[in-house]
């Protein structure tokens, strides 16, 4: 193989690894819509350390809903 | 008398050459690193210790004899098997998460690969080494040991042991190297872009992607298959969440295992007559190179991103230096440059780990490419 060959090769590379990251960052942005991740409504904690922060700050007041808006 | 004579001439004491004792030096300074800088420790200490055992006379220890650790470098790296297993071990510990939450950062652990390239054409051009050999030395560029052993290993086996050592003390480097790179390449107002959280990501996807990459990886670059398709069982058995036996052995002892054999025998090709060629010094040289292009890239491939990405989807273009792989260390590189420069405002470390896991898949496929047209 003459000198240019390599310098074909190393394009040849590059382009080839560009190609497939972008390739798999497409799918990979298809599945992640497909299956989102299911935002739990009844997270104990998260209500119990709501519950508790606001109580503080306005005490006597009764949680009954919280939801999260994005 | 005679027979004292004689034994003391067998001893390797009296066949000790000069060359021998400057690897015994070379030997020290990696054991030392290891030890005291805590540089690469679980590599380097197994390196450094076959790099004594191979320049001991007459005792058959290295890796191009025909003792113990021939056989171990015969049967675990000339045949591809242990660089495969490390990945698979390294699939289990990693988290890709970081990663499928924001899919773009694919492309800034593609760019930063530059490296590799600009290392290969530097080598070829520059300092005459043939193609197969300027591409194993590329690949030090993509910050990943066993895939710089698995690919030396094929291409030019005779340089295995001076890229294997530069490979992974660039890695211990990458605190130092990379820093003035990102200085030099962002502006303070890019360093101060604090990205938002990224998507949360589902176990589904999770599961979803190490059989999906796997497979298209594979079947476009068949040659990064061994690296890819390991590298993906293992992150399988981690993220199913069924086979809790298989993943802690994977990435535990198995995976220590295979380092003790696979740091000893890359150590042991490490014999002064192999080592101490004006090659070495040169692949010395280009790991530096390459490591720098390729910090140097995944920054400017982040910039030129934020040309096209709208104002509340910027990314900060320091995490593009993290896609040189060196996992989790050029994650943590980043963090502390960007929170020092920001004061602690901007902590990038999450959004590092992208490009960071990235970087991986992309030298896996790299060298996958630089095999299939070279070997």
């Amino acid at each position: 193989m003459g000198p240019q060959n390599l310098l074909v090769i190393c394009t040849s590379a590059f382009a080839a690894v560009f190609l497939l990251l972008a390739f798999l960052s497409l799918v990979m942005r298809i599945i992640i819509t497909v299956f989102p991740k299911q935002l739990s409504k009844d997270d104990a904690a998260v209500f119990a350390a709501v519950a508790t922060t606001v109580s503080t700050v306005y005490p006597g007041t009764k949680i009954t809903r919280f939801e999260e808006i994005k | 008398m005679d027979t004292v004579i004689n034994l003391l001439q067998q001893s390797g004491l009296a066949n000790l050459s000069w060359g021998n004792w400057i690897m015994f030096i070379i030997a020290g300074v990696l054991i030392y690193l290891a030890i005291s800088r805590q540089y690469e420790p679980l590599l380097l200490i197994p390196i450094g210790f076959g790099a004594i055992l191979a320049n001991l006379p007459l005792g058959e220890m290295g890796s191009y004899d025909n003792g113990i650790i021939a056989l171990i470098y015969n049967s675990g790296i000339k045949t591809e098997l242990l660089p495969p297993i490390i990945f698979m071990g390294v699939g289990v510990l990693t988290d890709f998460r970081p990663l499928l939450g924001r899919p773009i950062t694919f492309l800034l652990g593609a760019a930063a690969q530059l490296g590799i390239f600009a290392a290969a054409l530097t080598a070829f051009y520059l300092l005459n080494f043939n193609m197969k050999e300027a591409a194993s030395i590329g690949i030090i560029g993509g910050a990943d040991g066993p895939t710089s052993i698995f690919l030396a290993s094929q291409l030019a086996p005779h340089l295995l042991g001076p890229i294997a050592v530069a490979a992974y003390s660039y890695m211990s480097l990458v605190p130092i190297i990379q820093p003035p790179i990102i200085r030099l390449l962002t502006s303070k107002k890019e360093r101060n872009i604090d990205m938002p959280q990224a998507r949360p990501v589902s176990q589904t996807a999770a599961i979803l992607f190490p059989i999906i990459t796997g497979t298209l990886a594979s079947l476009a670059v068949p040659s990064s298959a061994p690296l890819m398709g390991m590298l993906m069982f293992g992150n399988l058995i981690r993220e199913c969440g069924v086979t809790e036996r298989l993943k802690k052995t994977a990435g535990g002892a198995l995976i220590d295992i295979v380092t003790i054999f696979l740091g000893l025998a890359v150590g042991a090709t490490m014999d002064a007559g192999h080592f101490l060629t004006p090659k070495t010094l040169g692949i010395l040289i280009l790991g530096a190179v390459a490591f720098a292009f390729s910090t140097a890239g995944g920054v400017i491939f982040a910039k030129i991103l934020n040309i096209f990405l709208p104002q509340a989807k910027k990314i900060n273009p320091c995490i593009g230096a993290a896609g040189v792989s060196a996992v989790p260390m050029a994650a943590r590189v980043v963090q502390k440059f960007v929170s020092e420069q920001t004061d602690g405002r901007v902590n990038p470390l999450m959004p590092a780990m992208g490009p960071n896991v990235a970087g991986v898949i992309g030298s896996a496929v790299a060298a996958g490419v630089f095999l299939t047209l070279l070997k």
